[in-house]
């Protein structure tokens, strides 16, 4: 017998959930799937890949990393310790968040992003599952009209604690295994493609129709650059604050040093995220830097797809 | 779990003033140690962060920087007066490799501020006295910019101190040029290793003549300059090919860097 959340029950269950935890989930607001954690929104409740990753939860599009605690010290500010459980994350950004785990706990492991990292459990749910770097809580796979509830960690049981949400299902389903592109099968000689490169027309073509705004690192659930500025009271020389914020390698401004700008060419820095995705990514933590979500190709505004990018150049 | 963002505070002890744009700021530094060629990210709240290279002998006393002014960091710097606080966290990355530097001719070129790291190994080597010859090419623009002026005139004993100016006053007799007319024959010693820090420009010139007199390229030795954010190898701003500037570098011989297939 296996434990088994009915189609129906989802809702009632975020709500149940949502009167102790704080939720988010993924929701159809004026017609896009957002995370939210807007009690309002749960009967609009819509799983689905999501606009913008939940990248946000783990990485701010503003951090503040110091604050001033009194007039002469700086400090790392505190945060909630509350617990935040993230709903229906969907199987390709369950894998995501277990590759950023990755890129952030290497040689100089990143005290912010673990800190958010340890306070969440995820419940995933989907069709089908990762068989490396799949970090879920708890994971909820479809059968149809109802999902069987897989429990990866045993300290994320006090989830399931409802015992009116929750039925027992004899049927045991035989979960799907992602099927990634053709394309990323053989990673060493997209690696070596990619490498080789560096003088290739093809660079100089996507440059001239790319508009170099960086969108498809925002919408990324695996890009994670960032900058870092202060900030100052208002009407105040006092300093209020250094945040870590996004950016992208796509702008201009990113290789600015005193020295000058060691990629003024768009071609140079297109280059560069695509090098980052499939020639460094792979070499640091052995996964290409994309989980072909196809966010970035849904919101460039250029109608530029990096699959076929990689196709001319294979 | 260790919060690498997180700066020291410490004391500006005494600032050399240069010309408006360039000076010497001494900081107490009892807790920084760090080995020629590392570096320190140094921040005003309110004004940001940047790295920057120490330019005197680890001592563990005080810890000094070479500073242009160049951008919001750095003006404010120039603003403030001894006493004042800073904050400091690192040093991050490699230094030079000192072990390989023993018993050889070592051929320090340094360009404008890039003097920094290169004044931090020169006054290393001199007190450990382990090389056969050190020479010092260094490329200013104006006479006032030459920093060190006295220190390095001290060493004269031990180190061949070649100075160039791009634009000397009406009195001045010395070399004119930029770093790569001292670069010749007659100068360079065979077998020797450089050390090289500078402006861009100076790599490019510079490379081209040390290895048309023969220097290996896996002995000529460049720091690269990166606007890191992090400094633990995060943000991606000082990529390099398959490198990052900040763990693996910023020491580099013209080897790895030919390898990277990146700019300089």
């Amino acid at each position: 017998m296996s434990k088994c959340l009915p189609y129906n029950k989802i809702i009632p269950y975020i709500k149940e959930l949502s009167k102790n935890y704080n939720v988010y989930f993924p929701a159809n607001i004026d017609g896009v799937i957002k995370f939210t954690n807007n009690h309002n929104e749960i009967k609009n409740f819509k799983w689905g890949l999501s606009h913008i990753p939940p990248k946000e939860l783990l990485l701010p599009a503003f951090e503040d990393i110091l604050v001033k605690t009194d007039s002469e010290k700086i400090s790392a500010p505190n945060i909630k310790k509350k617990h935040n459980i993230i709903f229906g994350l969907h199987p390709l950004d369950i894998k995501a968040w277990s590759l950023l785990c990755k890129i952030f706990n290497q040689k100089y492991p990143d005290l912010y992003f673990n800190r958010r990292r340890k306070n969440i459990f995820i419940i995933g749910m989907g069709d089908y599952v990762f068989t490396e770097d799949f970090a879920c809580d708890i994971f909820l796979a479809s059968l149809g009209d109802t999902y069987e509830v897989v429990i990866n960690n045993k300290k994320a049981e006090f989830l399931l604690d409802f015992p009116r949400i929750f039925s027992r299902s004899a049927f045991v389903g035989e979960r799907a295994i992602y099927e990634a592109d053709p394309i990323f099968s053989n990673l060493e000689k997209l690696s070596k493609a990619i490498e080789q490169s560096r003088a290739s027309h093809i660079w100089d073509d996507l440059a001239k129709i790319d508009l170099g705004c960086g969108n498809c690192s925002y919408v990324c659930p695996l890009c994670f650059c960032f900058d870092s500025s202060d900030h100052i009271k208002n009407d105040s020389r006092v300093f209020a604050k250094r945040t870590k914020h996004w950016t992208s390698c796509y702008l201009k401004s990113f290789f600015e040093t005193a020295g000058g700008n060691f990629k003024p060419k768009l071609r140079d820095r297109i280059y560069n995220w695509y090098y980052h995705k499939f020639v460094r990514m792979p070499r640091e933590i052995g996964h290409v830097g994309c989980v072909d979500c196809g966010r970035c190709i849904k919101s460039c505004p250029a109608k530029i797809n990096f699959k076929h990018v990689l196709k001319s150049l294979l | 779990m260790k919060n690498y963002y997180l700066p020291e505070k410490t004391t500006i002890k005494s600032i050399d003033k240069l010309t408006d744009k360039l000076a010497i700021f001494r900081l107490a530094g009892q807790n920084l140690n760090f080995l020629p060629g590392q570096f320190f990210m140094l921040s005003i709240p309110g004004f940001g962060e940047a790295p920057f290279t120490p330019t005197n002998y680890p001592d563990k006393k005080s810890i000094q920087f070479l500073v242009r002014s160049a951008g919001v960091l750095t003006a404010k710097l120039f603003f403030l007066k001894p006493g004042n606080n800073i904050f400091i966290r690192g040093p991050y990355g490699n230094p030079f490799p000192l072990d390989k530097f023993q018993d050889k001719n070592i051929l320090l070129v340094a360009g404008g501020c890039g003097l920094a790291p290169i004044n931090s190994l020169l006054e290393y080597l001199y007190k450990k006295n382990n090389c056969q010859n050190v020479q010092l090419i260094y490329g200013v623009n104006t006479q006032k910019e030459i920093a060190f002026k006295k220190e390095l005139l001290s060493k004269k004993n031990k180190v061949e101190i070649l100075i160039t100016i791009a634009k000397p006053d009406k009195n001045y007799r010395g070399n004119v040029g930029f770093v790569d007319s001292l670069i010749t024959k007659n100068i360079v010693k065979k077998e020797s290793i450089a050390v090289l820090c500078g402006p861009p420009v100076m790599y490019k010139i510079a490379i081209k003549k040390l290895l048309f007199l023969g220097i290996k390229k896996e002995n000529i030795y460049l720091q690269l300059e990166r606007k890191m954010q992090c400094g633990i190898g995060l943000c991606q701003h000082c990529t390099c090919g398959k490198k990052y500037v900040c763990l693996d570098g910023p020491v580099f011989t013209y080897q790895e860097i030919l390898e990277m297939k990146d700019e300089i």
